[in-house]
């Protein structure tokens, strides 16, 4: 195993295991010490009111004794939650044991034994409801005008289980949701009735109303001339007049109708017919006609399909016919085969609908309703095995953890055989189901997902670099549009056509629009492109490569018309590296403020360079320790602006400077050295793919325990040439990924919790 | 459709078409059918209590006058105040203690009305230390009204975890209103969603002259909700006993969920004492998505509020008119530029700490229209503002420094005669916010000992 780690990491710990003596030579010479001095006063393991006992460790091999803890003593010192109150640890000290431990549990991380993680019982999320949705019901339901957003957690991504409540406010939702949805997707016959008056009784009659929409009431009359007033009321609303419509035709015994049209909701509606004049109201009938509506051919396929009827079609048993639809529906909404017992509650609804007359179909729709509503549906259910060990997950939970996984949606047909014959544990079977499921086009929303939410690229144009209107020139929707697209494609094509992840580095490609083109100013050197979608295209130059250097990117990790070499840095470390580095530290005296000298007042302008701003970080030792690695990155990138163009001068002229040098001695001038740099660093980078993949796979928090399996997951990798496919395929290989654990899991992250730094801080 | 009024009554009665509301505007004519029996309606308004949350802080000084007089006069942030001089205090050296240090932002957003200890966390473990004091509100009063209490803002939940910042959760910073410590009360953000809310809580399947436990209502299809409802409520405590204890948490929550929709079907069939306003209220059923402009989102969903409050379906709401750290685009602010967490950080860079302050300011402002607004509906007599309470302000002092002593508070309305405004009441340095929220807890009926880290009330409020 080779880990190249942090180059400044490198520079105190020996990077193979060859070595693991000098390692453990290491944490007893000068690890130890430093935490002695700054944690026994609170964790003397002498003292036995003391339970945190992590000082008793002497020698290196001992952090393997408690694995977790040690991981809590790296994550608190990084999180800078200990040592707590005024502390002499030095930030050099700090970052160093920190990344000492870090590395040593994960050089020994297989020594713990197998492990598998137990997921949160997790709900859909918004994108999956509405994928689950469009497979289900062929209907496209936007969720995000009726549902709150998802929260995300874990490794940073809508698909953490921990981070999927349930507000209040949902079940609300859902019920809501469901309606329009089946209203959409099942046609009730258009209503026509006619109801008996009784003239002398109350004129008022019940009505199920079950289409929002227009319907013509007509109240026919008794007598050819009335002398009274007649008119409609709906439910306690004040009364309508009915218009009097002469009858069509001539001759003896016609009668004229009184007619109005309204608009209904659903529900039970009482109507009553409001007569003023003398004697008992000289009606005999009224009549409701649904204003026709005929649905549109695909609207009437989609109906059949899921009802194997036409729209009022006459069903011989028709509660039958509705057992049988709820069987198929059933067996596809909780994604495993169904029992008597699961249809039995649903159809108690049908027969509520049926017993108040209900049309067929709106007996099913309430059936179906309350479907989309229950909990199997709606969470990902798994079942747990109460005592400790690995289990296998059952055939029909893996399918739907490799289809919410590739496709965030419920698994096929395809997947639901193979599960039904058993045949879903096998790794052949498994591996040839990836690469099915990644050729498929539903997998782009994973694409699409996973690049979004770990680049934080989703909010550009959002929340990240909002539409301006001084922008407007040249950075338009259409324009954050592309600008999100260009990395999501460049992974996409990584993953369709098995090519190396590296290239997420380095790809010498990407896929540019016309107004790309201009936002990139590259007119002149892409002379002949023209195309309005997204196009592979190599770039004319060397300037930009894989997705650090996208447009996306570069503003994502800017402020308001200034750079930062800080985030950009910091962003590399956090989001590329898996490398994060500590917040700032309380009270950190602000850097000197600008000082304003004649050009203050011009708009974006500063008055001294940035990097001589920044600099001013390594004075203080406090700030050095974590600038030293952010700064000399984000000075690399300082030719893309805030909007992420391209620039040679910054706003006042002065000629960009791009050059950096990491304390570990690598010297780079630009993004295309950095780029070499990075490249050097492919370990930190390969294992950080595979941890995010991986934490958006299973839909947790990562845990020491998953330490392993990120490792094998990588050196598998790395030995295939860093094929996408091939870690798609291991992941989903992997035990976590096909198994949980029973009894009770601790739970201990594997890393420190997943920086997005979108604009951590500010400089001051 | 052209734009229409909504009667009062349509909002009370429900009648057919309680979703339905386009075509139902156009049935309702001027004049509606009698008012409700009597023996449904209250003698006199209720009281509402309001929380209005501001981001990132405040200029110090800008904010706070000179001197110690109870007699102040307006600073450049309270100028927008100014027709509203007697109908708000200045709260001066209230704190909350717990949310001292740590980290500018994160822990002074669920604690802001909490007073609690908010632990950081990436997200598995959330806890805002303490139920927040409208949640509680609602807990004890909600069956009275139609919805116990209504949670409004203008910002989709943050995402991520802020490292850089301690490693909080960011949706600490989206939610000022949790129902116990676990649990963040989600806000609605998009207008017609919470407008029609009102009108669904309304919905009432009781059709006049019927028993409501007469069959043809039980069968009918307004009672459809309640038998899916029971259904699924069944399942989830099936799927309960065989789940896992994590399972457990998640399916409590569903079950809860489940729970609040049936507890407000029932409530409506029960005959709550409501009161009645006469008249009309001026806002259209907005359309769907949110607003192109942030001024405009906020106003409506303060609009909504206000129509909450007025047709007495909620006395208990909240509104946070940014997230914390919000660093949207402000440019709609003559003269300002980017967003305001940016320049909240203004390094006393005159520039910067223009704009920040245009910003805060521009928030007092419409807070003022929100409070103008209250202030301009008669409720026999009284305005509705008399009849409330409406605390405002931030969790930090300023944006520039995240200080927690002498956070910016104030509250406006009369709390029904218990409350004289118009004073700066400066009260002993570090006393907790809490006994703020103690006192109007006890105004508004809820007797507690204590709340948050609460030792004794706001003596003079009165």
């Amino acid at each position: 195993m080779t880990t190249r780690s942090l180059a400044f990491v490198a520079l105190l710990i020996p990077t193979s295991l060859a070595s693991a003596q000098t390692v453990a030579d290491e944490f007893a010479r000068t690890i130890r010490p430093v935490l002695a001095q700054n944690c026994t006063a609170c964790h003397n393991p002498a003292n036995p009111k003391n339970r945190i006992n992590f000082l008793k460790a002497n020698t290196a091999k001992d952090l393997e004794a408690d694995r977790g803890l040690w991981r809590d003593v790296a994550t608190q010192l990084r999180n800078r939650t200990m040592p707590a109150g005024e502390s002499k640890l030095t930030e050099d000290d700090r970052l160093r044991v920190a990344h000492y431990i870090d590395n040593r549990l994960r050089l020994t991380a297989c020594s713990a034994g197998d492990f598998a993680g137990a997921v949160a019982l997790r709900r859909l999320n918004r994108r999956e409801y509405r994928n689950t949705i469009r497979d289900l019901l062929g209907i496209d339901f936007n969720v995000s005008e009726i549902f709150p957003n998802d929260g995300t957690g874990g490794s940073g991504f809508d698909t953490n289980g921990e981070t999927l409540y349930v507000p209040p406010l949902l079940a609300e939702r859902y019920l809501e949701a469901a309606q329009q949805i089946l209203d959409r997707a099942i046609i009730t016959p258009d209503l026509l009735r006619t109801h008996t008056l009784e003239p002398g009784k109350d004129l008022a009659i019940l009505q199920s109303i079950y289409v929002d929409t227009d319907y013509d009431i007509r109240v026919a009359a008794s007598a050819p001339q009335i002398s009274g007033k007649l008119s409609l009321q709906v439910d306690d609303a004040t009364a309508v007049p009915l218009v009097n419509t002469p009858p069509r035709g001539r001759g003896p015994g016609l009668l004229p109708t009184f007619n109005v049209r309204l608009r209904l909701a659903r529900g039970l509606r009482k109507i009553a017919v409001v007569y003023e004049g003398a004697g008992p109201a000289p009606v005999t009938t009224l009549t409701l006609q649904q204003k026709p509506n005929p649905p549109a051919p695909d609207k009437l396929a989609q109906h059949y399909r899921l009802l194997g009827a036409e729209p009022g079609a006459d069903i011989l048993q028709p509660r039958k016919a509705a057992e049988q639809v709820l069987q198929t529906f059933l067996r596809k909404a909780y994604r495993r085969p169904v029992e008597t017992t699961d249809i039995a509650p649903f159809l108690t609804l049908y027969d509520r609908a049926a017993e108040r007359g209900d049309p067929y179909e709106e007996r099913l729709k309430l059936a179906l309703r309350a479907v989309l509503v229950s909990p199997d549906f709606l969470f990902k259910m798994e079942r747990r095995n109460e005592r400790p060990g690995i289990y296998p997950v059952g055939q029909f939970e893996l399918a739907s953890r490799l289809s919410y996984f590739l496709w965030s949606t419920s698994p096929d047909d395809e997947l639901l055989t193979l599960a039904a014959q058993g045949r879903l544990q096998d790794p052949k079977v498994l591996a040839a189901q990836v690469d099915r499921m990644l050729d498929d086009p539903k997998s782009r929303t994973f694409s699409g997902t996973f690049i979004g939410q770990w680049l934080g690229t989703q909010d550009l144009g959002g929340r990240v670099a909002p539409m301006l209107t001084e922008l407007n020139t040249f950075y338009t929707p259409p324009v954050a549009a592309d600008l999100r697209a260009e990395p999501i494609l460049i992974f996409e094509r990584i993953l369709s056509e098995n090519r190396s992840l590296l290239e997420l580095l380095s790809a010498d490609y990407s896929y540019l629009t016309d107004r790309l083109v201009k936002f990139y100013q590259l007119e002149d050197k892409l002379k002949d492109f023209h195309s309005d979608t997204p196009k592979l295209t190599q770039w004319p130059d060397s300037r930009r490569a894989g997705i650090i250097t996208t447009g996306a990117v570069m503003a994502l990790t800017s402020h308001y018309r200034q750079t930062s070499p800080v985030i950009r840095g910091a962003w590399i470390l956090d989001t590329i590296l898996g490398t994060p580095v500590p917040p700032p530290p309380p009270n950190v005296p602000a850097l000197e403020p600008v000082t304003c000298k004649d050009n203050c007042a011009v708009e974006g302008k500063t008055a001294v360079g940035m990097r001589n701003r920044i600099l001013a970080h390594r004075v203080n030792p406090v700030c050095s320790a974590c600038h030293n690695l952010m700064d000399p990155m984000g000075f690399a990138l300082e030719h893309f602006d805030w909007t992420g163009r391209w620039r040679d001068n910054e706003f006042d002229g002065t000629p960009i400077d791009g050059t950096g040098a990491l304390p570990s001695g690598e010297k780079f001038n630009g993004a295309t050295e950095l780029r070499k740099v990075l490249l050097d660093k492919k370990d930190d980078f390969t294992r950080q793919v595979t941890s995010k993949i991986l934490g958006y796979a299973l839909g947790r928090s990562l845990q020491d325990g998953d330490s392993c399996t990120i490792q094998h997951l990588a050196d598998t990798l790395q030995k295939d040439n860093y094929r996408a496919r091939t870690l798609i395929r291991e992941i989903v290989l992997s035990t976590p990924f096909r198994s949980s654990q029973g009894g009770k899991v601790t739970l201990t992250t594997a890393a420190p919790p997943p920086p997005r730094s979108q604009r951590p801080m500010v400089v001051k | 459709m052209p734009a229409k009024r909504i009667s009062r009554r349509t909002i009370l009665r429900g009648t057919g078409a309680a979703l339905a509301l386009p075509w139902l505007e156009s049935m309702m004519p001027e004049s509606m059918a009698a008012a409700p029996a009597p023996a449904s309606q209250l003698a006199a308004p209720p009281l509402r209590s309001v929380f209005l949350y501001m981001p990132n802080g405040v200029v110090p000084e800008f904010w706070t006058p000179a001197g110690d007089a109870e007699q102040f006069e307006l600073t450049p942030h309270l100028k927008p105040l100014h027709d509203l001089r007697n109908d708000f205090s200045l709260l001066e050296n209230l704190w909350n203690a717990k949310t001292v240090g740590r980290n500018g932002h994160w822990p002074k957003v669920p604690a802001w009305l909490s007073g609690g200890y908010v632990e950081r966390t990436s997200g598995d473990d959330l806890d805002a230390g303490g139920t927040s004091v409208d949640q509680l509100l609602a807990q004890k009063l909600g069956d009275r009204t139609a919805l116990p209490s209504l949670e409004l803002g203008v910002e989709a939940t943050r995402t991520g975890i802020d490292t850089a910042g301690g490693g909080f959760a960011r949706m600490y910073g989206s939610f000022i209103s949790w129902r116990d410590p676990h649990t963040p009360v989600a806000k609605e953000i998009i207008p017609q969603l919470a407008f029609d809310r009102l009108f669904r809580s309304n919905k009432s399947p009781v059709i006049s002259g019927l028993n409501p436990d007469d069959p043809r209502l039980l069968t009918s299809l307004q009672r459809d909700e309640t038998s899916i409802l029971d259904l699924v409520r069944d399942q989830a405590k099936a799927l309960r006993k065989q789940g896992s204890t994590g399972d457990r948490v998640r399916l409590d929550e569903y079950f809860e969920s489940v729970r609040s929709v049936e507890q407000r079907l029932e409530a409506s069939l029960k005959p709550q004492k409501r009161w009645i306003n006469q008249g009309k209220f001026p806002l259209e059923r907005p359309g769907p998505g949110i607003p192109q402009t942030r001024p405009d989102h906020l106003r409506l969903m303060m609009d909504i509020m206000v129509l909450a409050l007025w047709s007495d379906t909620t006395r208990i709401g909240t509104i946070m008119t940014a997230d914390a750290q919000t660093n949207d685009d402000h440019t709609f602010i003559p003269g300002m530029r980017g967003g305001m967490h940016s320049v909240s950080h203004h390094a006393e860079e005159p520039v910067r700490k223009k704009q920040y302050e245009m910003c805060v300011t521009w928030y007092v402002e419409q807070v003022a229209y929100f409070l103008k607004r209250l202030k301009s509906l008669d409720e026999g007599g009284t305005t509705l503002l008399d009849n409330a309470m409406v605390m405002f302000g931030c969790g930090i002092k300023c944006g520039n420094l995240h200080l927690e002593h002498d956070l910016p508070i104030a509250l406006a309305g009369g709390g029904k005669g218990t409350i004289k405004q118009g004073r700066r009441l400066r009260y002993p340095k570090e006393t907790p916010l809490c006994n703020l929220y103690l006192s109007m807890l006890q105004r508004m009926g809820v007797e507690e000992k204590s709340f948050g880290d609460s030792n004794g009330i706001l003596s003079n409020l009165g």
